[in-house]
């Protein structure tokens, strides 16, 4: 870096300082980095252009240090789990959230019907199944809906996969309904049901909300900790 | 222009083809893709240093510090044994390519 004016070097190691502190990019990689801006700054000061503005030229075709350090991440084996098991957590948050309104959703036409007609619709085995059915078919319906005017979402909707699990996600918890819902109308009275459903309801509270947020905390930590962002393409300038 | 996502998809191959020329530094592969290209390949340059990285973790690349002939200490990349089969791996597979395309424009070009 001799042949460069103080200022310069000084601009430079400014800019590798900012990389340093911002990104955890590493001595040996700092140093590569620094190493091609001075390359670059010479040769550019070679072709006629003042120091100053070879400095700032280089520094903007280095790129992004967020992008930069993202791309560096991506061949890191810690990094690409955690992201994994960030999206791992949002699904399983988002499952949660949509399984809770169809929940409430569910419960909310149950106590209309009866408001409404308090004789005829008494609960049977086949009312929240039933319910629950139409809850997550429009949640799905929705989510489809969303994914036609998203790009972004529906490369990720339309692959195959994705309707196999919500083909078996939907059978999962229909199962789980039909067979509560048996056991609670064969062997407990109607006021018990109700009974039950007030602890099923604080359970499910107390799981559905703090579990997520919990997992929710515990994903953003990881991503935080390992830094995130997926870049894709990001050597073509 | 070229595309990005060609371009990203060729820096693998055409890292690898410089250094199968013999060792070279970051800044150097830089311009020398940018002069076989005619410039048409313009990568955004510090995007280079974490694909060198990946290659190296991947064993197809070694590192080493050195100074060089300017007297400054670069970071100079060679290919390794795997790094030339991989080489060769890439080369086969864009010449499939390259030999497909070129037969589906002759064809347009000459309709039997």
């Amino acid at each position: 870096m001799s042949e460069l004016n103080e200022k310069t070097r000084k601009q430079i190691d400014e800019w590798v300082a900012a990389a340093g502190s911002t990104e955890s990019l590493g001595e040996d990689r700092l140093a590569e980095l620094k190493s091609h801006l001075v390359d670059s700054t010479c040769q550019l000061t070679g072709l006629g252009l003042s120091e100053a503005e070879a400095v700032s030229v280089a520094r903007s075709r280095m790129g992004d240090v967020t992008t930069l350090a993202n791309e560096y991440r991506k061949g890191d084996s810690t990094f690409v789990w955690a992201n994994r098991v960030f999206w791992m957590c949002i699904g399983y948050v988002s499952i949660h959230l949509a399984q809770m309104l169809v929940e409430a959703a569910s419960m909310l036409t149950q106590s209309t019907l009866n408001w409404m007609s308090p004789y005829s619709t008494r609960m049977t085995w086949w009312t929240m199944p039933t319910l629950a059915i139409l809850g997550w078919g429009g949640v799905f319906l929705l989510l489809w809906q969303l994914a036609t005017r998203s790009s972004r979402l529906a490369g990720w909707v339309n692959q195959r996969r994705f309707l196999w699990l919500t083909v078996t996600l939907l059978a999962l918890v229909t199962a789980c309904q039909i067979v509560g819902q048996i056991q609670l109308t064969r062997w407990l009275s109607v006021e018990d049901v109700g009974r039950v459903m007030i602890v099923r309801a604080h359970q499910t509270f107390i799981a559905q909300i703090f579990i997520p947020l919990g997992m929710v905390a515990f994903a953003f930590c990881i991503r935080r900790y390992f830094a995130s962002g997926s870049t894709r393409s990001a050597i073509a300038s | 222009m070229i595309p990005k996502e060609l371009i990203a998809a060729s820096t693998r191959p055409l890292v690898l083809s410089v250094l199968a020329r013999g060792e070279d530094y970051g800044y150097a592969i830089i311009q020398r893709v940018r002069k076989l290209s005619g410039g048409e390949l313009e990568w955004s340059e510090g995007m280079l240093y974490p694909v060198l990285h990946r290659l190296e973790k991947e064993g197809l690349i070694q590192s080493t510090w050195r100074v060089g002939d300017s007297g400054r200490r670069r970071k100079y990349y060679r290919l390794t044994r795997n790094g030339g089969k991989a080489l060769q791996t890439e080369k086969s597979q864009w010449m499939a390519v390259h030999k497909t395309l070129t037969k589906s424009w002759r064809a347009q070009i000459c309709p039997s």
